[in-house]
């Protein structure tokens, strides 16, 4: 009888390799994952060098695992199974975290490693068809929302009351950097009023208090420290606003997403337009828009938390009534000519899944947008993705805006705005890209390119 | 090439299973092994293969001149000069780190396995326990054999030189070889690379503000992701040279349930203990000498065994401190622990435990001011205080698993197969080697630790 239960035993064995081994070489590997919002390993390019190196066959591991056939819905199940190893102390979960945090982050370790940036190649070089390829469009927000969270989430991820939150978990001094270049761009634009938006994260709002004061910067005193290094340069603080309106419980951060929800972008940009003494339009002149259903980018990062999977949320985006305004994208993105203007709607209608870039599109881009607006204001946004949802609430206040998205500029900044006859700039920037000290060399640079 | 891939279990194994047991003939059987060994091989290190096959062919010649000359002066030298020849190699492809040397040599993987093993070869030829080995292909089958090849166990050429020439294989130890291999697939996948995840959120971060707590409990991750990645590698190699007949010698005996450090050692890669213990502890006299040559001779031994670990000083000063506390035992401990009552046995074992955990401290940090940066933490000399929330939230966050994987350091197993299982072991692992492949998926590459040897 023993005997039997180890053919039983060979047998079982054997067939679990022989239904894996045709499906691993031949069934159909995807190149792309919906919930990781990447592009997934390709297939190693094959070379005698890269074979003698071993990279090769290295990559070529990676590729297998990588691209296993229904590999989304595979490591759906293993970040299912790993969910349920432990249990949760205050129903909060870690991802990624570090027990400990450095104080200072060196620039080094946040520069982009080679290729993470601009690395897809675009099937349509036909930038007049962008909005249209959907699939286009959205690769390339995947990429660079990719981008932003490395850095965002440089300390890992927290899950709290199915919120997933970003942890900035470094103490760093950069602040006052980012405060003299804004300042520097000030000094250099003369007769231009110069604005700083530093855009606090989700994590200082929602997450439980023990844990904030473990990891997290005190996002209010990096603010305050940054806006007290400013010189000639107008602060527009919106920390004291957005927490008033998380504490009256409204969305204005997303819980699946690391960006903020466009209600708390209409919060800071109304507190801008006091700032600057323009008019602006109350919410009554937008249409609310729903899309039910949405799981941002924090399901991916947070290695596909079950309970953000579980509990999606709803986008909720405000349009202008009355479309008094055109808008016009030069396309910056590696491949296309920057020069070539490509007229394009303001909203971008995307896939449920990339939600976010339905604000210009994308990153890779400098947006160009004409209102009815007469008030001889010409206004300049220098910004990272959370300035994107700013946008739509500033076309009833400014005659021009050019929209700048800080990594994606290629001209010389000020040459710029003076030959467009920029008359505000604002630099709307989150608390991380405000504390990170490689960004912060991007916009210094940006001023000698 | 690593088992727990699913490139080499989906793809690489089942194609070298079926034309191994296609043929019928051994002479055609060893030929697929050698072919598969050099492709798995040559997968990670496809320049360092040549290394291998010269190291093998090389030996194997010396081998046939020692023969003749077994016993005798001549065959000594021979056979010290080849071993020389081999120690030389591993001298200058793994320890020039050591020496700050403007040259940089990556290490070339199982150097440290196949080196020794090449050593009990050569040595048995000059003593005449087993006659040298004339097909080449033979004994590259040996050296190269890859279930062994990179991380043991170390296998002499004693335990298998009759089973190169003819194997039995039958159902029973084909379905124990499955049941092995099974066993330690799911011991790296989810113990090991579990208990890895939560080990490197504690240590791999600024430990200079780690609480008492907090290092402890990284620590403890790291001697548990230890035990499993290379206890679960061993029973890999152990259950695949099963199922192509071969019979290994076993590496680990739940280490962590022994009650002295000497225990542990016995029961701690037992391949590498015995090494040392017959090539090098026996020959430089043992404890058959003077109380003073016998501590240095241990420690000799346990300082070399520190340093086969790895080309960095920390490994030294691990295996030194392992031989000072042996010397401890041998001299007063283990006389002092006898008065310990029966039933207080589990006081030995947790002590035990405790100094092999401290000890991995020594093993984990190679840079020696981050691990005596570490160790203040571990005494809570660096002002962190003893407890803080994360921590709490890092031990619950794998609570389960943790329990489980604290559970099987102990011998429970051994009750569960005792008990006739019948489908019971078919099933379990059925599940356990779709749910490792489960968890494989979109895994970030994941070598094994002891890789580096």
């Amino acid at each position: 009888m023993k005997n039997f239960y180890d053919k039983i035993n060979i047998i079982i064995f054997t067939a679990i390799l022989a239904a894996a081994f045709p499906i691993m070489i031949f069934a159909a590997r995807p190149d792309f994952s919906e919930i990781e919002r990447r592009p997934l390993t390709s297939f190693p390019e094959f070379t005698l060098k890269r074979i003698s190196s071993g990279d090769f066959t290295r990559e070529l591991n990676l590729f297998f695992s990588d691209t296993v056939p229904m590999r989304d819905s595979l490591a759906g199940m293993s970040s299912l199974i790993k969910s349920r190893l432990g249990f949760s102390v205050d129903g909060v979960t870690l991802h990624d975290v570090q027990l400990t945090v450095d104080n200072e982050q060196s620039e080094a370790d946040n520069e982009p490693t080679d290729g993470q940036i601009g690395e897809i190649a675009l099937d349509n070089p036909e930038p007049a068809q962008l909005w249209d390829g959907v699939i286009d469009v959205s690769a390339n927000a995947v990429d660079e929302a990719a981008d932003e969270a490395v850095e965002l989430s440089s300390a890992g991820v927290l899950v709290y009351r199915n919120r997933a939150l970003m942890l900035i978990g470094w103490v760093s001094s950069a602040g006052e950097r980012y405060a003299d270049v804004v300042s520097e761009y000030s000094r250099r634009l003369d007769g231009v009023d110069v604005y700083s938006m530093v855009i606090p994260s989700a994590i200082e709002f929602y997450c439980p208090k023990n844990y904030l004061s473990h990891y997290n910067i005190d996002q209010r005193a990096s603010i305050n420290n940054i806006n007290a290094h400013l010189s000639n340069v107008t602060p527009v603080n919106v920390y004291s606003s957005l927490a008033e309106r998380v504490a009256a419980g409204d969305d204005i951060f997303f819980r699946t997403d690391h960006h903020w929800a466009p209600l708390g972008a209409f919060y800071a940009a109304e507190q801008f337009a006091q700032s600057a003494g323009v008019p602006f339009a109350t919410l009554s002149d937008y249409q609310k828009v729903v899309i039910p259903g949405y799981v941002g980018t924090m399901y991916g990062y947070s290695g596909r938390n079950p309970d953000i999977l579980n509990n999606p949320e709803d986008f909720v985006y405000f349009k202008p009534i009355n479309d008094n305004y055109t808008s016009t994208y030069y396309i910056t993105h590696e491949g296309y000519n920057p020069e070539a203007p490509v007229p394009a709607p303001l909203f971008i209608e995307q896939p449920l899944s990339e939600s976010y870039s339905i604000f210009l599109g994308s990153d890779a881009r400098i947006t160009h947008i004409s209102t009815n607006v007469d008030n001889s204001r010409k206004l300049a946004v220098f910004k990272d993705s959370f300035g994107n949802a700013l946008i739509p609430f500033l076309t009833a206040s400014f005659e021009e805006i050019y929209v700048i998205d800080i990594r994606y500029f290629p001209y010389n900044a000020i040459d710029y705005l003076a030959e467009k006859g920029i008359t505000d700039v604002l630099f709307a920037n989150n608390i991380a890209m405000a504390n990170d000290g490689y960004f912060i060399t991007t916009i210094e640079n940006l001023m000698n390119n | 090439m690593i088992f727990a891939d699913l490139l080499f279990l989906f793809v690489f194994l089942p194609i070298n299973l079926s034309l191994y047991f296609v043929l019928k003939n051994n002479t055609y059987r060893n030929a697929v092994l050698v072919a598969f060994s050099f492709v798995f091989y040559a997968w990670g290190e496809p320049i360092m293969v040549f290394l291998l096959l010269a190291a093998t062919e090389i030996s194997r010649i010396f081998s046939l001149f020692i023969e003749p000359r077994k016993g005798t002066k001549n065959g000594k030298a021979l056979t010290t000069a080849a071993i020389s020849l081999i120690l030389l190699s591993l001298a200058v492809f793994k320890y020039t780190p050591l020496f700050n040397l403007p040259v940089r040599i990556s290490l070339p993987i199982g150097i440290s396995f196949y080196s020794f093993q090449i050593i009990t070869y050569l040595v048995g030829v000059y003593k005449g326990d087993f006659p040298a080995q004339k097909s080449p292909v033979n004994f590259l089958m040996y050296v190269s054999l890859y279930p062994q090849l990179i991380a043991g166990p170390i296998v002499r050429y004693d335990d298998i030189h009759g089973q190169i020439r003819s194997r039995t294989i039958t159902t029973e130890n084909i379905s124990a070889g499955i049941t092995r291999f099974v066993i330690g697939l799911a011991k790296k996948v989810i113990m090991a690379n579990q208990m890895g995840a939560a080990a490197s959120s504690i240590l791999g971060g600024n430990i200079g503000t780690l609480t008492v707590s907090g290092a402890w409990l990284g620590i403890f991750f790291f001697a548990l992701q230890i035990y499993y990645d290379f206890s679960g590698y061993s029973d890999m190699a152990i259950g695949l040279g099963r199922i192509f007949g071969f019979s290994f010698p076993e590496n680990f005996d739940c280490p962590y349930a022994s009650k002295s450090i000497s225990e542990f050692w016995r029961r701690w890669h037992m391949t590498l203990g015995g090494f040392f213990r017959d090539y090098v502890y026996i020959p430089l006299g043992g404890n058959r000498c003077s109380r003073i040559r016998t501590s240095l001779n241990l420690l000799i031994v346990w300082f070399l065994t520190g340093l086969w670990h790895g080309a960095s000083w920390n490994f030294a000063l691990w295996g030194l401190y392992f031989g000072v506390l042996i010397m401890a035992e041998k001299a007063f401990l283990l006389k002092a622990a006898e008065k310990v009552p029966h039933a207080l046995g589990f006081v030995k074992i947790a002590a035990t435990f405790l100094l092999v955990t401290f000890g991995w401290a020594m093993f984990y940090f190679t840079d020696f001011s981050q691990m005596l940066l570490f160790m203040r933490g571990l005494f809570g000399l660096n002002g962190n205080g003893f407890y803080d929330i994360i921590t709490l939230n890092l031990l619950y966050d794998r609570f389960f698993l943790t329990a489980i994987a604290a559970i099987f350091c102990f011998p429970v197993y051994k009750y569960v197969s005792k008990a006739k299982s019948g489908w019971l072991t078919p099933a379990i692992n059925a599940a356990l080697i779709i749910l490792c492949a489960i968890m494989l998926v979109g895994d970030n590459y994941n070598p094994f630790l002891y890789y580096r040897f």
